[in-house]
C-alpha cells in the first residue's frame, strides 16, 4: 500500500516538473520581441496570439523590484491582439508574464522579458 | 510542485471517482442487481454518495480552472473569472455535470422511473467530458463519440467493483457471487476490447508519434497508465479464468482470493484514474517561450 502511495507520487511530480518543459505556446510574437535590448524604455508592451484568448492577468517585474500588475480592464473580450501600458522604471531587465483563457476553455500562460540598457 | 495544480489534479480525480463510479452502480443495478444481492449491497446508497462527490468536485474543478486564471487562490472566488469561463466550453461542462448529477440523485428516490432518470442523468455527465479536454480539440467528431465509448465501457468495469468486492466478502453469497460475476465475465469479453481500442485510438491521436511516447512527459504518463492497465486486465482474467469458476463448484478459497483480487483492481483503477488527471490537468498550461 505505501509502496503504491509512493510510486503515485512520483508520478505526479515528474508530470508536472516534465508539463512546463513540453508546453507549447500560440503567441504569434510580442513587442518587444522575447531577450530584446533596448536603449529606452517602451511606453507600451504587445502581445499578438494566432487564437483569440481573454487576458485574466499581466504582471511586469522589473529587477529586483516588486512585481506590479498592469492594468488589463481595457481588455474584456476574447482577442489575439493586446496593447498594454506600462509604467518605465530605468534600465535593467524587465519580465513580463501573463495568463490567459483560450476560446476552447484552456487556461494559457506566458512570459517574455527585454532588457533596456543606457 | 505547486499546490494549484496538487489541488487541480485531486478534484480532478474526485470528479473521475464520482463520474465513473456513480454511473458504474446506475450500469450494475440496471444489468446485474438481484433481489439476493441487494441484502450485501446498497447500490442506490452508493450511487447517491458517489454523485455527491461528483457534484462537489465538478463545482471545485471548475472555481480551480478560475484560480489558474489569476495564478493565485483568489480567482476561484473571483466573479469575473467565474464568468470568463462560463463563456467557454468549461461552462458548458459545468452546466452538464450539475445537471446530470442531480439527476442521478433525485431519480434515486423515484421508485418505478429510477434506473431510467439516473441512467439520463450518467449520460449527461458523461458527455461533459467530451465537451472540454484534450480530446474536443481533435478536429474530429469520431474521436468524440470514441471517447464516450470509452468512458461508459470503464463505467461498466468499475461498477462492478465494489459490489462484487462486497458479495466476495459474504460466505452466504457464494452462488449469487458466481452468478453476478460470471454473468460480468460474458459481458466484458464483447466491452473490454471495444473500450481498449478506443483508448488505443484515442492516445494515438493525442501523442501523434511513437517517439513522442517515451520522449514526452505526456506520453510517458500515458505509458505509465497503459502498464498499469495491463496489470489490471492481468486481475481481471484471473478472476474470469481461474476464481470465478473455481467458485461455481463452492470453493471458498477462491472467494476469498476473488475478494483479494477485487480490492487491488479497486487500488489500479485510483491509479488509473490519478495518472489520467495528471494527464488533463497540468498538462493543460502550455508555457510561452519554453
Amino acid at each position: 500500500m505505501k509502496r503504491i502511495f509512493n510510486l503515485i507520487t512520483i508520478v505526479a511530480f515528474s508530470a508536472v516538473l516534465t508539463s512546463q518543459a513540453l508546453a507549447h505556446s500560440n503567441t504569434k510574437m510580442t513587442v518587444p520581441n522575447n531577450e530584446a535590448i533596448l536603449d529606452e524604455v517602451p511606453e507600451t508592451i504587445s502581445i499578438y496570439m494566432t487564437k483569440k484568448i481573454r487576458l485574466t492577468k499581466v504582471e511586469m517585474q522589473h529587477e529586483d523590484h516588486e512585481i506590479l500588475e498592469i492594468d488589463i480592464s481595457e481588455y474584456k473580450s476574447f482577442q489575439t491582439d493586446f496593447t498594454l501600458p506600462i509604467k518605465p522604471m530605468g534600465t535593467g531587465i524587465y519580465n513580463i508574464t501573463w495568463r490567459a483563457l483560450g476560446q476552447d476553455g484552456h487556461p494559457i500562460k506566458g512570459a517574455f522579458q527585454f532588457t533596456v540598457v543606457e | 510542485m505547486d499546490f494549484l495544480s496538487l489541488f487541480s489534479i485531486t478534484s480532478k480525480l474526485m470528479l473521475y471517482i464520482g463520474a465513473l463510479f456513480a454511473s458504474g452502480t446506475v450500469i450494475y443495478l440496471i444489468l446485474f442487481d438481484t433481489i439476493k444481492a441487494r441484502s450485501s449491497f446498497n447500490g442506490r446508497r452508493m450511487t447517491g454518495l458517489f454523485a455527491i462527490i461528483g457534484l462537489i468536485s465538478a463545482s471545485t474543478s471548475y472555481a480551480l480552472a478560475g484560480a489558474r486564471l489569476t495564478g493565485g487562490i483568489a480567482g476561484a472566488f473571483d466573479p469575473e473569472m467565474l464568468g470568463i469561463l462560463w463563456q467557454t466550453p468549461i461552462g458548458t461542462a459545468l452546466l452538464l455535470r450539475v445537471m446530470g448529477f442531480s439527476l442521478i440523485i433525485i431519480g434515486l428516490f423515484f421508485g418505478k422511473m429510477s434506473k431510467s432518470l439516473t441512467a439520463i442523468g450518467c449520460l449527461v455527465v458523461l458527455v461533459s467530458f467530451i465537451q472540454i479536454g484534450h480530446v474536443a480539440d481533435i478536429p474530429n467528431f469520431l474521436s468524440q463519440v470514441l471517447l464516450l465509448i470509452h468512458l461508459i465501457g470503464v463505467s461498466i468495469w468499475v461498477g462492478i467493483l465494489f459490489p462484487l468486492y462486497r458479495l466476495s466478502s459474504d460466505h452466504a453469497q457464494i452462488t449469487t457471487t458466481e452468478e453476478i460475476a460470471h454473468r460480468f465475465g460474458r459481458l466484458a469479453v464483447f466491452f473490454v476490447p471495444i473500450l481498449l481500442i478506443a483508448g488505443v485510438w484515442l492516445a494515438y491521436q493525442l501523442v501523434n508519434s511513437f517517439t513522442n511516447l517515451f520522449t514526452t512527459g505526456y506520453g510517458q504518463t500515458l505509458l505509465i497508465k497503459v502498464v498499469v492497465v495491463t496489470g489490471l486486465l492481468g486481475l481481471a482474467a484471473a478472476n474470469k479464468l481461474r476464481f470465478v469458476p473455481a467458485l461455481r463448484v463452492g470453493d471458498s478459497a477462491a472467494l476469498k482470493h476473488l475478494k483479494y483480487s477485487v480490492l487491488v483492481e479497486i487500488i489500479l483503477v485510483a491509479f488509473i484514474l490519478s495518472t489520467t488527471a495528471i494527464l488533463t490537468t497540468v498538462l493543460a498550461l502550455p508555457e510561452a517561450y519554453s
